[in-house]
């Protein structure tokens, strides 16, 4: 399992830039040959195209059987493919740009105000309440 | 999940599906195999092989089930060449 990473965040192009940079990265050489940063890029591309596939699969299959037999190989793919990915952040080889605050802010209202259209009583607690089983 | 009850047999479509499952874990496996090895980065390789390791897996869990059908007698008293009794 892969460590979770502490991000660094950057001001870049007018965005914040949510990164995470290896102090023992290796300067990468960037010639015509393929590297490691291709390779995980070509390995987590291929396990999210497994994923969706088994999807279509799995929603086809005729009985449950083979429905649970693909099911447990998608999971594997989905698990596969957070490492590769949760790897090539901590290596620095992604740049997230961070939404902000106030286009948050202005979503979470705008769906808090929809709650009245939903049919059952809510079952969230309101902001601020602190919980036992929260971390 | 119910253990192998009365088995139903594979349709064409599922056999479809299990052919290219089960091409696309083989190749999948192949493939990160071979990135491991051309990888010197110690965290990427071991995940490289890791990652070649679980669509062995993958492809073995397919093979299994399909094998499962084989050994039934479902499948080929249904679809198979032999003619059943109901038939005559």
């Amino acid at each position: 399992m892969t460590q979770q990473v502490q991000p660094q965040f950057t001001f870049e192009g007018g965005h914040l830039m949510m990164y995470h940079t290896e102090p023992t990265g290796l300067p990468q050489v960037k010639d015509g040959n393929v590297n490691d940063r291709d390779r995980m890029q070509d390995l987590l591309a291929t396990e999210k195209y497994l994923s969706t596939a088994y999807n279509t699969a799995l929603l086809e299959a005729s009985h449950d059987c083979l429905s649970h037999v693909w099911q447990q190989n998608q999971d594997t793919c989905q698990k596969l493919q957070r490492q590769v990915f949760d790897t090539m952040f901590k290596k620095g080889w992604y740049k997230l740009p961070v939404a902000d605050a106030q286009s948050v802010s202005h979503a979470y209202g705008q769906f808090d105000q929809y709650k009245v259209q939903l049919p059952f009583p809510s079952n969230i607690r309101p902001l601020g309440t602190s919980a036992a089983g929260m971390h | 999940m119910a253990n192998n009850q009365q088995m139903t047999p594979l349709t064409e479509k599922d056999l479809a599906y299990i052919k290219d499952t089960m091409s696309w874990e083989l190749v999948a496996c192949k493939k990160a195999f071979q990135y491991a090895h051309q990888t010197l980065e110690p965290e990427c390789r071991s995940l490289m092989f890791r990652i070649a390791e679980e669509h062995q897996r993958n492809f073995e869990r397919i093979l299994q089930h399909m094998g499962e059908h084989v050994s039934q007698s479902v499948q080929a008293s249904i679809s198979g060449a032999q003619p059943t009794a109901t038939h005559v």
